[in-house]
């Protein structure tokens, strides 16, 4: 297996690591790595977490190229593909046979390996759960080399320590999903401005189940919370015109892609404030209904391909962490307060209501469990996510906000974590413990290790 | 006449799999020949699952081992009763300075000697043969050699070269001959090289090599714009050839 240097660091481009990278296609090539070498091993795939969980010194193996179906069951929607495959793959497949994907993130650039173990979440959350409730099972490859399969009846607890467990108890090989029916390509989506952090909650807070999707852009360059509210729903085909077709042949348009030219960011307070403000005008000021294909709804930004190197050389950092409802509803606006002192202007803030998470969906689950061995990072609370361009004193600033997220008893998501001291994430996950030992039990050594778990010590 | 079989050599190149991937791509029947056999199943069973309706046919050969040629040829006339056009992907690129013999040899023999010697066992009579399009991926790299890649450069000017004079050959025979001369294309063969300036994706190519059958085009590049530069590169003056440094 031909193994090449390369630089690699997360979507975030903070922090670059020199890697060894193999590109292993077949199960068999992938144990092949496993065995020709005792160093430590990390999983990638299309490298958009935004921190160093797919990153490191040693081997990285990057199964972008490990991208096939094995089987397809139609009248179920039932799919199993191997780890490398992309959202977009599945979903140009199944979206023309009236399937989707119940949970996608922000991008469909992102391989089902990757939303397995960063447990990843969409505009859903509060009604569908997590990317992992809709796992069947998966094949898992541990320090041994053989594949195990992991679902809710076999080695149920390394199943649950996998499901967002950052790559560190295995690679996963193959994956089995639920897939969901839908009836056209579109979504019916539905704008509205918002004024205040209190006028966002509150929106949030009416429960409605015939708009799954939810989420809100709040304009962070100022505390008070403007913002635009997106709701969203699949259309039914009988809500179409006549002449529209549910499942027409057109494809988004070939995206464009960033040229690497820049040293410094073009992100900066300027441009970050203008960006912000046109956004919040060009927001509808009544509620406006619209129907567009779903890659506009879910995947606004991948119209725009590597646009992390918009941030320049430094990059930047995503922050997001998620707090209980219990929580003041000020909390964010104090969040953002303290970031705009401290001269720090988030670029963008997303914010969204959570639902239950795997741990706390424990007695729906059928095994004898008593406690979840999994860092997944969705619970039941509100989520905000804040982009930073990279800069001198944002590190300090991060710091006193995990102190803030730890005692409002909230976490910050590892996925997109690349500073978090290995104290504060021992207080924000203390599920450590138990996932530790089930790791322990199906590696007979540490051979999954990540930048990420090296900085947190996790292993 | 849309020819409906396929024989893809070098089937799981990254650009043969955009192609057998690629929507448009509506064959009847695939031959998909390639060395590693785990790859190949895998393939065929991602196959099964995106195009049902395609009847497929995995071979594993290695095709360095060039006395497997008038095998391969006699599987293919056997098999193939029906007009039917061969794509051949296979390439190696092991081009710096430590390159064993071996190695050099292997390359020649996938890159140019396999495919001159396969297509002279089916063209040995082309009015009674079924094959009605062949075509092959060279590179950009034949076009002028460079420092950088001047031995894999070779091979790729070889098979142009012979092409150029099978297409004429073929020509009065309706016989389609397409080369394919893709600049950098993000696949397994590049990842080693740090710097690869305006590379496409395997898909891109991919699509213009099945726009390019359709068309019967005879030579196209691919991105399109490759076809300018490289056009500037030829006509340098050797003396300010020597000069460029990549």
């Amino acid at each position: 297996m031909k193994i090449v240097h390369q630089l690699l660091s997360g979507w975030g481009r903070v922090n670059p690591r020199d890697s060894r990278v193999c590109y292993p296609t077949t199960p068999f090539e992938i144990e092949k790595v496993l065995g020709g070498t005792n160093e430590p091993i990390i999983a990638r795939g299309l490298g958009r977490s935004y921190g160093d969980a797919a990153v490191s010194d040693a081997i990285t193996v990057n199964l972008s190229t490990f991208n096939f179906f094995q089987s397809w069951n139609p009248q179920h929607g039932i799919i199993r593909v191997s780890a490398g495959t992309s959202l977009k793959q599945i979903l140009d497949f199944v979206v023309p046979q009236g399937w989707f994907l119940p949970v996608t993130p922000g991008t469909q650039y992102c391989t089902v390996g990757g939303c397995v173990a960063a447990d990843v979440h969409g505009k859903n959350h509060h009604i569908q759960g997590s990317f992992s409730k809709f796992v069947h099972s998966f094949d898992l490859m541990c320090s041994g080399g053989s594949l195990l399969t992991c679902n809710l009846q076999t080695n149920s607890d390394l199943f649950f320590a996998t499901l967002g467990g950052m790559g560190l108890t295995g690679v996963i090989v193959w994956v089995e999903l639920q897939l969901t029916p839908v009836q056209t390509i579109y979504i019916t989506e539905r704008k509205r401005r918002i004024q205040s952090w209190e006028e966002c909650i509150e929106a949030f807070q009416e429960d409605n189940p015939n708009e799954p999707y939810a989420v809100a852009w709040v304009d962070a360059t100022t505390s008070i919370g403007k913002g635009e509210l997106w709701y969203g729903r699949h259309t039914n085909e009988d809500e179409l015109p006549k002449l529209v077709k549910p499942y027409p042949k057109k494809k988004s348009k070939e995206p464009w892609t960033v040229p690497n030219l820049f040293q410094n960011s073009l992100v900066n307070r300027r441009t970050i404030t203008l960006f912000n403000r046109l956004k919040y005008l060009n927001s509808p000021k009544r509620s406006q209904t619209t129907v567009v294909p779903y890659w506009e709804f879910f995947y606004p930004l991948d119209r725009l391909l590597e646009w992390n190197r918009l941030y320049g050389k430094s990059g930047f950092i995503q922050y997001q962490y998620v707090v209980p409802f219990e929580t003041n509803p000020t909390f964010h606006r104090q969040i953002v307060e303290l970031c705009l002192q401290n001269g720090q202007i988030p670029s963008l803030a997303v914010f969204k209501r959570m639902g239950k998470g795997i741990q706390e969906e424990l007695p729906t689950y059928d095994h004898s469990l008593k406690y979840l061995p999994t860092l997944s990072f969705p619970k039941q609370g509100w989520t905000l996510a804040l982009d930073f361009p990279m800069t001198n004193g944002l590190l300090p600033l991060l710091s006193r906000l995990d102190q803030m997220v730890i005692e409002a008893g909230g976490r910050v998501y590892l996925a997109k974590d690349v500073r978090l001291s290995p104290e504060t994430f021992r207080k924000m996950y203390p599920e450590l413990s138990i996932w530790k030992n089930v790791c322990r039990k199906y590696n007979d050594e540490i051979r999954f290790q990540s930048s990420l778990s090296k900085r947190l010590q996790i292993c | 006449m849309l020819i409906k079989q396929w024989i893809l050599i070098g089937a799981t190149s990254d650009i043969a799999k955009a192609l057998i991937q690629y929507n448009e791509f509506e064959p009847h029947a695939l031959m998909l020949c390639a060395k590693n056999s785990a790859l190949l199943s895998q393939m065929v069973d991602d196959l099964k699952v995106r195009k049902p309706q395609v009847q497929t046919n995995p071979i594993t050969i290695d095709l360095s081992q060039i006395e497997k040629v008038n095998w391969l040829a006699s599987v293919i006339q056997k098999t193939f009763t029906e007009p039917y056009g061969i794509i051949y992907f296979a390439g190696i690129l092991d081009d710096d300075e430590t390159a064993s013999k071996e190695k050099i040899i292997a390359m020649n023999h996938v890159n140019f000697l396999f495919p001159m010697l396969l297509f002279e066992e089916i063209f040995k009579n082309p009015s009674e043969t079924k094959c009605q399009s062949i075509v092959v991926v060279g590179s950009v790299a034949g076009d002028r050699g460079r420092a950088k890649n001047y031995r894999y450069g070779a091979t790729k000017a070889a098979i142009d070269t012979y092409l150029s004079g099978l297409r004429q050959r073929l020509f009065n025979f309706g016989i389609h001959v397409l080369t394919v001369k893709p600049g950098f294309v993000k696949t397994k063969m590049i990842q080693h090289l740090t710097k690869t300036p305006l590379a496409a994706t395997p898909e891109r190519v991919a699509k213009d090599i099945w726009k390019a059958i359709q068309k019967r085009k005879m030579v196209i590049y691919t991105p399109w714009f490759m076809r300018w530069i490289l056009f500037i590169l030829r006509h340098l003056p050797e003396k300010w050839f020597l000069k460029i440094k990549f």
